[in-house]
């Protein structure tokens, strides 16, 4: 399901003999858009926008499978971003700020969807301005997305590929029914296997995650 | 400031292709903050050369813009992802549905009576009159209950249902309308318009006639059976389904519990302990087989059990002690006959 896509930008980074170019590229990126944003909001807002939005869609659909879902959670993300005048206080960098940011939305959306026991308070908020939870965050929340990589990548063959039908190219029951020549119940029957195995490798994931955000 | 964990082994983490010691490494590194832009970084970088899809950020840029520009306009409503659809939120949005419609259904198959039946009803130790739609009066005795159909009682047929004890003033209508009374057995009174008391408890069925006509139907043996009733008749149908005819001299006197009274003839002790049963929800057991026959004549008034209790102590002698939460009756002559 990964696509190799070409870089835009000639060569920015590319492997660990590159390293140093790897430290400065950031800063000035990051200088340049402050500067704009200070110049004026709006157009700070797009030249962030072009340069994020595609890399940080294709990390939420690795939590949410659903470039729909993983494109509303991104839109609110820079949305937030403007509305709450983010570019004025977020330190050290707006790259961190945007992945964090996506990344709690996206398990937020995750837990809504797949973890209901888990209703800590301290997780009902989903600003991206939430406090930021720590290193301890990082490590789970790649955990999170690797184990619902897994968990779909185990799925038997068509339960997968009707999966992605329905989930990432949003298509309806009916219409996969159509494309794979099975029967709509069938469709059904594949997406709930799906889903029960989601959330069953969900479960120990939740725990770990809402401990570890009772605690930091 | 090279960072101790090499570039490519971040990649390798952030694509699930690291071994568990190096997963390990990445993890004690992540943990100190000062990492975190590095990793960050890194993670944009992954993302942009193996992105998951291309999004579409033109038309998205548009959305956004349009967003704010609209939100420049109105206050700031929910946030656009509570509405989202998506074939779960749809599916839980079918399941609600689905138990707010079962929910609906086992409600109005639960409430079907109170819906479409009026209920009158009186307790213990109370009764009361009711007028119903079509102008005919019921009188309910203690602990009796009237069911009237909200929908089509004025149609061809009055039909009410009773458990307990009413005298009915039934009003003749223009149209001939039958009224019927129906009680839990078998067994029903029609009418034209004529007054009459009906008696259904668990203990069996009276209907006394005091003016017109009513006819009885009933079934014995499976078979539907009819009875015309004259006025100043008296029929006892027993829960066998054996029905009594007998001439009673005075029929208002079965409805003397309108007036709190009791008309008792030859009424023996364990009847009585069924009528406070019934009229007044009081458990009352005779002490022995004799004192369960011995009888009593007479028109008593009484508006409680007590009253009715202090008429048996009085007239039969009777000694009443309370024993376990039911009221024992004995006759004093065995308790005081020397030993």
């Amino acid at each position: 399901m990964i696509q190799p896509l070409p870089d835009r930008e000639d060569s920015e980074l590319h492997g660990p003999s590159r390293d140093d170019e790897v430290k400065i590229r950031p800063l000035e990126v990051e200088s340049a858009l402050r500067r704009a944003f200070e110049e004026d909001a709006r157009m700070g807002l797009e030249l962030l926008f072009r340069r994020y939005h595609g890399p940080l869609c294709s990390h939420a659909v690795r939590f949410v499978y659903s470039r729909q879902i993983a494109e509303d959670l991104v839109g609110e993300v820079f949305f937030q971003f403007y509305k709450t005048e983010a570019h004025k206080r977020v330190m050290p960098s707006y790259l961190s700020y945007l992945f964090r940011s996506v990344r709690n939305e996206a398990f937020t959306y995750l837990r809504r969807e797949f973890g209901r026991f888990c209703s800590l308070d301290a997780f009902s908020e989903t600003q991206p301005d939430f406090q930021t939870p720590g290193p301890d965050a990082e490590i789970q929340f790649n955990n999170l997305y690797l184990k619902v990589n897994e968990t779909i990548a185990k799925l038997p063959a068509q339960c997968q590929r009707v999966f992605m039908m329905s989930r990432f190219e949003d298509k309806k029951y009916q219409e996969i029914a159509q494309e794979l020549s099975i029967s709509p119940k069938t469709v059904e029957a594949h997406m709930s296997k799906a889903l029960r195995h989601l959330r069953e490798a969900l479960r120990g994931e939740w725990l770990t995650a809402c401990l570890f955000f009772l605690l930091a | 400031m090279k960072h101790p964990v090499p570039k490519q082994t971040i990649f390798d983490y952030l694509a699930g292709r690291s071994t568990p010691l190096e997963k390990r490494t990445i993890e004690a590194w992540l943990v100190q903050e000062e990492n975190s832009e590095v990793f960050y970084q890194c993670l944009y970088e992954c993302e942009r050369q193996s992105p998951q899809y291309i999004p579409n950020s033109e038309t998205a840029f548009t959305l956004l813009s349009e967003k704010i520009d609209n939100q420049v306009a109105k206050q700031p409503s929910d946030s656009p992802l509570r509405g989202h659809r998506s074939w779960w939120s749809s599916f839980r949005f079918w399941q609600i549905a689905a138990s707010i419609t079962l929910f609906l259904t086992i409600s109005i198959w639960l409430l079907r009576d109170p819906i479409l039946y009026k209920t009158y009803r009186t307790y213990y130790g109370q009764s009361s009159t009711f007028l119903l739609s079509d102008g005919s009066r019921v009188t309910l005795n203690a602990n009796s209950t009237l069911t009237v159909p909200r929908f089509g009682f004025d149609k061809k047929v009055r039909s009410i249902s009773l458990a307990g004890e009413a005298e009915f003033l039934v009003r003749h209508t223009s149209t001939n309308q039958r009224f019927v009374v129906k009680t839990a057995e078998n067994f029903q009174v029609e009418v034209l318009g004529t007054e009459f008391t009906v008696f259904a408890r668990p203990r069996g069925t009276k209907v006394a006639l005091r003016e017109g006509k009513i006819r009885l139907d009933y079934e014995k043996n499976a078979r539907r059976k009819k009875l015309l009733m004259k006025p100043g008749e008296l029929v006892t149908f027993s829960s066998e389904g054996n029905l009594k005819l007998q001439r009673s001299a005075r029929p208002e006197l079965q409805a003397a519990w309108k007036e709190q009274r009791f008309v008792f003839d030859n009424t023996s002790v364990l009847e009585i302990c069924a009528i406070l049963a019934e009229n007044f929800g009081v458990k009352a057991l005779p002490g022995n087989e004799a004192t369960a026959a011995r009888t009593i004549s007479g028109n008593f008034k009484a508006q409680n059990a007590d009253d009715l209790l202090d008429i048996l102590r009085e007239v039969l002698g009777l000694e009443i002690k309370k024993q376990n939460g039911s009221i024992i009756l004995n006759s004093q002559e065995f308790n005081s006959k020397p030993l």
